[in-house]
């Protein structure tokens, strides 16, 4: 992992053009396999981090809590929703796509509860238009077990 | 000859006679039309819009159903949902956020919903149609006075701040909405949603 | 012989553009005398006299409309405000996805702008499906009237977001033509018609507190509370300090209560009036390279129909506050006056246009075609006359409840004589919507909405009641 490299882009000039330049030879930023196990991204995320997730069950509903991160020093802005399943693996209603404003270096907890006692597990969906890249395709690499959240 | 051509193309210029220069209308099939996502975030403008619509109200119902009021008892409390006011000056329709809010509510199973105010009217007739018409038997027609009375009902408001300058137009808006025990007359929960919304020209 | 040829086919070329020749005023002069002679029959005969093509415009659907409304034709009338909302439909696709080619269509300096085909002032386009909302509730359907109310507010978002792009691109195109002139600088230019104290009042050219306040009303007789409630604030921002709008918004909670005691909400709208003409003004203007050119430019004349005004209307011994809610006239004056920026600088370029070509053809010693270049500009130079004129110039409202029945309406016509009416009250809310043009009335007998009333809508056509001075005048006298 290039450590100078990623700090360089951490650091994120303002400038797109750059970024997505090194975003095509950059490997994709690293999650816990729990994390990458329930989150769902359309692309990559490459600004924007899910860093922990917590899942309590109270008064026979899913309570889930969901840390995401801006390691970037500029706004970022994310969709989401949870996709919620119930114990047959039967999705439930779909929900609306949730838009969310990050700040630069700021955390920010998404909060949610099942909307229905059937739900037993969930996805989370995340989605941000201006700093996904597609997955190399070519290489039809399934996503490998990341290591430690890089920071 | 070359010059009345000239003078005519001059002429046409000059008057320019618009007349049939219509917007042509756009051919029955392969317009720009394509069904999108219903859920998507949507920011064609800042006005009150179908996902403000949807995260209200989502995150009033993820909140109320965690209200503890709702859970524990032996049976489902059954809920009427009175008026959300509209305190802004958009044309916002607060029924149709109820609505949402009743429909995943329901769904949710943790709480049933008595007819409300709007829906009373069409109640009553059609309780008085099966009982005073004398057309229907008497074994299938619904008796009268046995309609059940709700124990919390929902009411609620939405107001918004604008601000606006040539470049900037800001809007905020505020949703709440609170569940009252009718009986005693306790707000057993209460929630508000806020959105944040600015264009820049 | 073939000079007579050519001179007949450059007149017969720009006689055979009706646009270019036509003059509205003239036009419509006949239309509106009939109106005011309670003869909207012969009105209509004049109206289709002068549009005898297959072709028809927006403006002719938009008169049609009201001259069939004021006969107490409402589905009639309908059906013409209907294909005139068709029309302004298609100018909305345009607005919301192309605005760029309307806004060229407008800054296209080489065209008249009374050659373009009708499209509509805005005032226009918002008050029409008003006004088709109230003949919809005139035939009864009252869920018909909420979608053109619906249509009403969406219509001036469209309105108000092309508007803004409008006011930029005049700005940026004054800019570039190094074109301050205001019309100020206009010698002899009528500027008080443009900026008297309605003008003035008024927050755009294009919103009218009558549109809000029926949506308020209607959503109301609907029981749809939250969308009647920002109707009546609407009204009240546009319109500050008129009692009458601000009972709307206070009262919206107890009226409710009224309702259950049987009493019905009447909403009586009086239409005055006749919406102002436009007509052309010569004004002589140094143009750089040229000299001087006579350049005509669109004038409101004054509009004393404008001046109707009620305070109260007598519903037999009840008395209605009445209270001025949408001035037309200065709507439409407003309109102008924004207007004026960008028809100056078009009007300059055109000028200097057909003065270069002019001189150069004088220069020539060609007579001809001098003669051609005067014929052309002769018909151009008189400006944009169009406007839907069978609107009313203003409109005032009033708001009582009164249990359902028969009563008189009491209230003096424009030259003062009391005239009485008999009116029947019904349903849960209704519109009584009274016309007065100069001396004489229409008045509509109107259903009330049967939403939460089980009955048969009774429907009664609206007829003129003859000029005041007239028939009852005489019935007082036998």
């Amino acid at each position: 992992m290039g450590d100078g490299l990623w700090s360089k882009w951490v650091l994120g000039s303002g400038m797109v053009v750059v970024m997505v330049g090194l975003a095509a030879c950059q490997p994709p930023p690293q999650r816990s396999a729990a994390i990458a196990s329930k989150v769902e991204e359309l692309g990559v995320m490459l600004d924007v981090q899910p860093v922990e997730l917590r899942v309590v069950r109270r008064n026979n509903l899913l309570h889930v809590q969901a840390e995401v991160f801006n390691p970037t020093t500029q706004d970022q802005s994310v969709s989401y929703r949870f996709r919620w399943v119930d114990a047959a693996g039967f999705v439930l209603d779909e929900e609306a796509w949730k838009p969310l404003l990050l700040h630069g270096q700021q955390r920010q907890f998404l909060r949610t509860v099942a909307p229905a006692p059937q739900a037993v597990d969930f996805r989370l969906e995340m989605h941000a238009p201006n700093n996904s890249v597609p997955v190399d395709i070519a290489a039809n690499q399934p996503r490998q077990p990341w290591n430690e959240v890089v920071r | 000859m070359r010059r009345v051509a000239k003078l005519l193309v001059v002429t046409s210029l000059l008057a320019g006679c618009a007349t049939g220069s219509g917007p042509t209308s756009p051919p029955l099939v392969g317009g720009n039309v394509q069904y999108g996502d219903a859920k998507a975030v949507e920011t064609v403008t800042n006005t009150f819009g179908s996902t403000d619509l949807q995260m209200i109200a989502e995150s009033m119902t993820r909140s109320m159903l965690q209200s503890p009021a709702l859970h524990g008892g032996k049976r489902r409390p059954l809920v009427t949902v009175n008026e959300v006011k509209n305190k802004t000056s958009e044309y916002i329709d607060t029924r149709a956020i109820t609505d949402s809010i009743l429909t995943q509510m329901t769904k949710s199973g943790v709480v049933r919903f008595v007819v409300d105010t709007a829906d009373m009217q069409d109640q009553t007739e059609e309780l008085a149609r099966q009982n005073q018409s004398g057309l229907y038997k008497k074994s299938t027609s619904k008796k009268m006075g046995r309609m059940e009375g709700a124990d919390y009902r929902l009411v609620g408001s939405i107001s918004s701040i604008t601000k606006r300058t040539q470049d900037i137009h800001d809007v905020y808006y505020k949703f709440s909405l609170r569940l009252t025990e009718i009986e005693s007359g306790v707000v057993e929960w209460a929630d508000e949603k806020e959105i944040r919304k600015t264009t820049t020209r | 012989m073939g000079r007579l040829a050519v001179v007949l086919v450059v007149t017969l070329f720009t006689a055979g553009c009706a646009g270019a020749m036509r003059s509205y005023n003239t036009e419509l002069r006949e239309t509106t005398q009939m109106v005011a002679a309670s003869r909207p029959d012969l009105a209509l005969q004049v109206l289709e006299q002068n549009n005898t093509s297959a072709d028809k415009d927006l403006l002719y659907h938009l008169e049609k409309g009201s001259l069939l409304r004021l006969q107490g034709e409402f589905a009639d009338s309908r059906q013409q405000w209907l294909e005139a909302d068709r029309r302004v439909r298609e100018w909305e696709d345009l607005a919301r996805s192309n605005p760029g080619k309307l806004l060229g269509d407008i800054g296209s300096l080489l065209v008249n702008d009374k050659v373009r085909p009708y499209e509509g002032y805005d005032y226009e386009k918002v008050l029409l499906t008003a006004l088709l909302a109230m003949d919809h509730m005139a035939l009864g359907e009252w869920d018909a009237a909420r979608t053109e109310i619906k249509k009403t507010h969406e219509r001036e978002a469209i309105i108000a977001e092309f508007h803004a792009k409008k006011v930029i691109q005049e700005e940026e195109e004054a800019k570039k033509r190094h074109s301050t002139r205001t019309v100020k600088e206009l010698q002899g230019y009528p500027v008080e018609t443009l900026s008297d104290a309605q003008v003035i009042a008024l927050k755009n050219g294009y919103q009218n507190a009558f549109s809000h306040y029926l949506a308020g009303f209607v959503y109301e007789a609907l029981n749809e509370p939250s969308l009647a409630a920002p109707g009546y604030r609407q009204a009240i921002e546009l319109r500050p300090d008129v009692a009458v709008l601000e009972e709307g918004l206070k009262q919206l909670d107890q009226r409710r209560s009224r309702a259950a005691a049987g009493k019905t909400d009447v909403l009586f709208v009086v239409e005055g009036g006749m919406a102002p003409g436009r007509s052309s003004m010569m004004i002589p203007l140094p143009v750089p390279t040229v000299g001087l050119v006579s350049i005509s430019f669109p004038v409101i004349p004054n509009n004393p129909t404008a001046d109707y005004r009620l305070s109260t209307l007598m519903v037999d011994d009840n008395t209605v506050p009445m209270a001025l809610v949408t001035h037309v006239d200065a709507m439409a004056r407003r309109t102008l006056a924004d207007d004026m920026p960008g028809i100056i600088v078009r009007s300059m370029v055109r000028a200097a246009t057909k003065g270069l070509a002019q001189r150069q053809t004088n220069k020539k010693g060609n007579e001809l075609a001098s003669l051609a270049i005067m014929l052309t500009g002769l018909v151009m130079e008189s400006a944009d006359e169009r406007s839907w004129r069978t609107l009313p110039a203003t409109i005032q409202l009033g708001r009582a409840a009164f249990k359902p029945g028969k009563y008189t309406l009491r209230f003096p016509a424009a030259n003062g004589t009391l005239v009485s009416l008999p009116i029947e009250v019904s349903g849960r809310h209704q519109i009584i919507p009274i016309r007065v043009v100069d001396n004489t009335l229409y008045v509509a007998s109107t259903p009330g909405s049967a939403h939460g009333v089980v009955q048969e809508a009774v429907l009664e056509k609206e007829r003129p009641v003859a000029p005041v001075g007239g028939k009852v005048g005489k019935k007082k006298k036998e």
